[in-house]
């Protein structure tokens, strides 16, 4: 039937593979608007340098060679982990590969935020078209769409934090923790070590940021349930559900819900992109020890191969979201044959 | 068997359903007026829009009919609370934050505006082509089947990061900014146009169309383009206000724009504000009231038209099969059966 | 005479969509005796599938809204019950086929799956002293009675209707290997010759004719007092069509349960129905024993189908049409809906609807109700 191990194995591998062309894209894109679109790339690298370094800066990185030598030169130091050096001389990949965790444990902390409260909204919005509960979801979902990230952070910092009691910068109240950082995610960090109060400090650290970042990026997902429910519950397999005696919880979550989810699974993996965009500004607001704060400052300090690096980063990060949620997808789906 | 043809109708048959046209060169607008009737909030995000527009054009025009003082017209008073004389306080450098605001008006909505319309230009265009001309092996294929390529490979890309990265990269300042947000934006025009296009190209009428003779040209202005433009219209709605959202924060990351200066911007104030917001909070809350306000009306705008103009989400509208209202007027022509046999039969 | 299974009382439903409203449904009566097959027919749009929906209140509302009118099941009218109380009383009272087998099934579960759900309901209700098929009457602290209701309380209901429920819930669920076999039980109900295997596929890998099957075997493992069987062969092949409807035939033998068949095809009625009702624009315009209906029409619109039908009851010549054509439901004609394509229409027939059907005393030859809402139904019958 198409839908054996061997079959799925298969399936993930095949996409596994489709990920190389993306990356050698990625890596064609930012190389054009990092030698191709301007003018003199030393200059923007080392903007405060005297002519002499530029100079050495040109042939250090071979920028009089023609282009496609120098977009060969480019990806094999890419492969090798050469990042190139922010200008106070730090490696950029060392620095972002350790910052990486916190950043993922932000984004899917809020993920989780996102399907939690995010779908169910959007099953409420479904179940009310038209009516108040819809109208009110909507503003709910808009507020968050509208909200740029930078006012929300700031207030939250400013404003909520002091309001509920919560900490505002960090993850966690007193560095460095006493256990190993085996995953470098605090909560998971805290849990392994069993250490109790610092697991539900660092839940606290991590609860505004999480929640604001989910509540920027909650639409997409609370929309698309809904307009997924919307086609869903018109169909006879609810009405079927309904007649088997089934309670409306049951139908809504459990038959109608587990289509429209199908749909919805697919669009979570675009909104990677927008998480991974409102980490810049949360992250350095909350002093987040992850890549957005680390974006946020290489923009700050004319750290250039800093910035390209979180780009490049950032976009094997939404491709890979991509490829899960189109995983995911496969195995929501019957209908879809693993090959 | 005898058939015989279907009397005309006794009374006039209104197609009251909402998915019907009226059809006629005010068509777009028929549509436009009914979303705005069904829908409440969408109703409130135009009438937004329209004012903030309105306040725009005048400002950019003669900016003494609404705004009391200049961007760096010095008011007398410090740190003032909101009151009468100053709606929105003043600052650290006795500037009127209620002017400032306004004055940013013209500036952020022509960016996003700006924007949104030259990707919705450029990767329209190209999407419009890649759709039509698409067949495999030919020129036109070829192209095709890149572009999708590299809007994929776009797409890829927080658009956010990669702007902030270019506009580094291309030297800090509002003309970059922009450049940099085009550059990231047009890719998804390009998605959008394509794929509504291959979704309407092999539609019977095109093919009827074909038919006919009208050359390919026409069909694709004629009949395609103007068979797509209703989600086209309510994504470039949505859209002006992601990129009015994008290019504040671009100003608040990166400091593209210089403020206080003579052209303030609402990204760029809030972040040149925000150490005193705990002190004196109507500093960026004005500002940024700005951003989200215009950012939700237009989403509330775009978000209601898509509810009506969207075929994916069209059934949500329309809802229930079983509403099917009034029958088509079919004689009883000698039918085995009251209805049609499905087609399988046959 | 025994008590109805089904009482239809003076139903109104209306559909409100945008500025226009489409009486679906005006002013439909009539009763379904214990183990009697009652089928409706009617053109597309005739608000036959309306009435199906509404029986077991599966109505989206809006844009439907029921007007006015009783629908009485088993003693309990269905229309003014909170809508926490419905699951239990379509549970193991109501069963429903529907039209589309496409759709009918859950795309995302595999046969067995839903099948064993529908088992499962049923065997928990029935486990529950008083609790099938008539709803447990609001007790002092029912919470239906409460004015809001959360997901959790919506989730336990139907299962958990009151005390003695939540001591079922507590017992272990019936074992899964008895729901098994009563699962395979109704697949060989319904000819499924290798029920192991169909077990375990999803709906998208069945055909539509295997699909419908499942179906009827879904509805009959509730057992249903009454069964709804919305169209059940339309949208089918004619040779899947045939053989659905054998099985159909076969089963109703069997399970003798009561019946409401909706079709468009008066031959399928002819060969199931004991009972026909014909259905115009929103009206039931004829009541009564198929035979007599068929044979003895009093509704000129009845009779007008019956002479468009190729069959027995016209061999020569063209079939007949009917002139004119169906009226827009938002705006019906006055007096009786037919009268603008009636061959007998008087003056008083664009004024006054006609008499309503269930005024209708039973004739006395049968001693079941024939009725018409035609003001001159003898001079159709005796034409």
């Amino acid at each position: 039937m198409g839908r054996s191990p061997t079959d799925l194995v298969l399936f993930v591998g095949k996409r596994l593979l489709m990920l190389i062309p993306v990356v050698f894209g990625v890596m064609a894109i930012t190389f054009f608007f990092t030698h191709v679109a301007v003018q003199n790339p030393c200059v923007v690298w080392y903007p405060h340098a005297k002519p002499a370094t530029i100079a050495t800066c040109i042939r250090t990185f071979g920028l009089d060679q023609p282009l496609p030598v120098q977009f060969y030169r480019y990806l094999t130091n890419l492969l090798a982990g050469n990042w190139g050096t922010s200008p106070l001389g730090v490696p950029v990949l060392p620095t972002l590969a350790a910052d990486v965790p916190a950043t993922l444990e932000l984004v899917l902390a809020s993920l989780a935020l996102m399907v939690l409260i995010g779908i169910p909204l959007g099953v409420l919005a479904a179940r009310s078209n038209g009516r108040l509960g819809d109208h009110l979801v909507r503003i709910f979902y808009l507020s968050g769409w509208a909200t740029p990230t930078y006012l929300g952070a700031v207030i939250a910092a400013i404003l909520v934090a002091p309001a509920l009691g919560l900490p505002s910068s960090g993850e966690y109240s007193s560095i460095p923790p006493p256990f190993p950082q085996v995953t470098h995610m605090s909560v998971v960090d805290a849990l392994l070590a069993g250490n109790l109060p610092y697991t539900l400090d660092a839940i606290d650290h991590l609860a505004l940021p999480a929640a604001l970042l989910a509540f920027i990026n909650m639409g997409i997902a609370t929309r698309v349930t809904r307009s997924a429910m919307l086609e869903v519950l018109p169909l006879d397999y609810v009405k079927s559900a309904r007649m088997k005696g089934l309670g409306e919880f049951v139908v809504l979550y459990k038959h109608a819900l587990r289509n429209a989810l199908i749909t919805t699974t697919t669009v979570l993996g675009v909104t990677a992109g927008g998480l991974l965009s409102g980490t810049v500004v949360i992250e350095e607001v909350f002093a987040w020890p992850g890549i957005g704060a680390y974006a946020f400052n290489a923009i700050t300090e004319s750290n250039f191969p800093g910035a390209i690096g979180v780009v490049i980063v950032f976009a094997i990060g939404v491709v890979v979201a991509n490829l899960i949620a189109d995983i995911t997808y496969g195995l929501l789906d019957p209908k879809v044959e693993w090959r | 068997m005898a058939f015989t043809a279907p009397p005309p109708p006794a009374a006039p048959l209104i197609d009251h359903r909402p998915g019907a046209r009226r059809s006629g060169p005010l068509e777009p607008l028929w549509t436009f007026g009914r979303v705005l009737v069904t829908n409440p909030l969408s109703f409130a995000g135009f009438v937004v829009v329209l004012l903030m527009a309105g306040a725009a054009v005048t400002v950019q025009l003669d900016p003494r009919l609404l705004v009391p003082y200049g961007p760096t017209q010095f008011t007398g008073a410090y740190h003032q609370a909101p009151s009468l004389a100053h709606p929105f306080g003043t600052d650290e450098l006795g500037f009127d934050t209620y002017s400032n605001v306004l004055l940013a008006l013209p500036t952020d909505l022509g960016i996003g505006f700006a924007i949104a319309g030259v990707a919705l230009l450029v990767g329209g265009t190209l999407g419009l082509i890649a759709g039509f001309w698409d067949r495999p092996r030919t020129v036109g294929g070829a192209v095709s089947v890149s572009l999708l390529r590299l809007t994929d490979i776009f797409l890829s890309f927080p658009s956010l990061v990669l702007a902030l990265a270019i506009t580094e990269s291309l030297g800090r300042g509002v003309d970059q900014a922009i450049l940099a947000i085009l550059a990231t934006w047009w890719p998804y025009y390009v998605r959008l146009v394509r794929g509504e296009v291959l979704a309407v190209k092999h539609q019977p009428y095109i093919t009827a169309a074909r038919a006919a003779g009208v050359g390919e040209v026409r069909i694709l202005f004629r009949h395609v383009l103007r068979n797509i433009l209703d989600p086209i219209i309510v994504y470039f709605t949505l859209d002006v206000g992601t990129v009015l959202v994008t290019f504040s924060t671009i100003a608040f990351v990166a400091k593209p724009i210089v403020y206080p200066g003579s052209t303030p911007e609402w990204g760029s104030m809030i972040y040149f504000y925000q150490d005193y917001a705990s002190l004196y909070p109507w500093l960026i809350l004005f500002p940024g009231l700005a951003v989200f306000v215009a950012v939700f009306a237009f989403s509330l705008l775009g978000d209601g038209l898509r509810d009506v103009l969207d075929p994916r989400s069209r059934r949500a509208f329309v809802r229930a099969p079983t509403v099917a209202p009034p029958p088509p007027p079919v004689p009883f022509a000698g039918a085995p059966s009251l209805e049609p046999t499905p087609p399988e039969a046959t | 005479m025994t008590e109805p299974i089904l009482t239809v009382d003076g139903l109104c439903v209306d559909y409100v969509v945008g500025a226009g409203r489409f009486r679906a449904l005006d002013d439909v009566s009539f009763t379904i005796e214990p183990g009697r097959v009652l089928g409706i027919v009617g053109e597309t749009g005739c608000g036959k599938s309306t009435l199906a929906h509404a029986i077991p209140r599966l109505l989206p509302e809006p844009p439907a809204r029921v007007r006015k009118g009783r629908v009485v099941f088993q003693g309990t009218d269905l229309l003014p019950l909170p809508r926490g109380r419905l699951p239990s009383i379509r549970g193991t009272g109501i069963g429903m086929i529907f039209q589309e087998p496409l759709n009918s099934l859950n795309p995302s579960f595999r046969v067995f799956e839903q099948l064993a759900e529908a088992v499962r309901v049923r065997r928990l209700r029935e486990s529950v002293p008083g609790a099938r098929g008539a709803p447990v009457e609001p007790g002092p602290f029912d919470y239906t009675r409460r004015p809001l209701e959360s997901p959790a309380e919506a989730l336990s209901r139907p299962i958990r209707p009151g005390g003695p429920v939540g001591e079922a819930l507590a017992r272990p669920a019936p074992v899964s290997r008895e729901v098994r076999d009563e699962v395979l039980e109704y697949l060989r109900l319904v000819r499924i010759n290798d029920p192991e295997t169909i077990l375990r596929l999803y709906p998208h890998e069945l055909s539509g004719g295997m699909r419908q099957r499942i179906m009827i075997a879904m509805a009959l493992s509730e057992k249903p007092a009454l069964l709804i069987a919305d169209e059940p062969t339309s949208a089918l092949d004619v040779t899947i069509q045939a053989q659905v409807l054998t099985l159909m035939k076969e089963l109703i033998e069997e399970v003798r349960a009561s019946i409401l068949f909706i079709s468009h095809d008066l031959g399928v009625i002819a060969e199931t129905a004991d009972d026909l009702g014909v259905m115009y624009a929103g009206h039931l315009v004829e009541v009564g024993p198929v035979a007599e209906v068929f044979d003895r029409p009093r509704h000129p619109y009845t009779r007008a189908l019956l002479r468009a039908a190729p069959s027995r009851y016209k061999s020569d010549g063209p079939l007949d049409t009917i002139p004119g054509s169906v009226p827009n439901l938002s705006h019906l004609p006055a007096g009786c809906t037919f009268h603008p394509r009636c061959p007998i229409a008087r003056p008083v027939c664009a004024v006054d609807p006609g008499p309503p059907l269930a005024a209708r005393a039973p004739s006395p030859g049968t001693g079941r109700v024939h009725a018409s809402a035609c003001h001159f139904p003898e001079e159709v019958s005796g034409r």
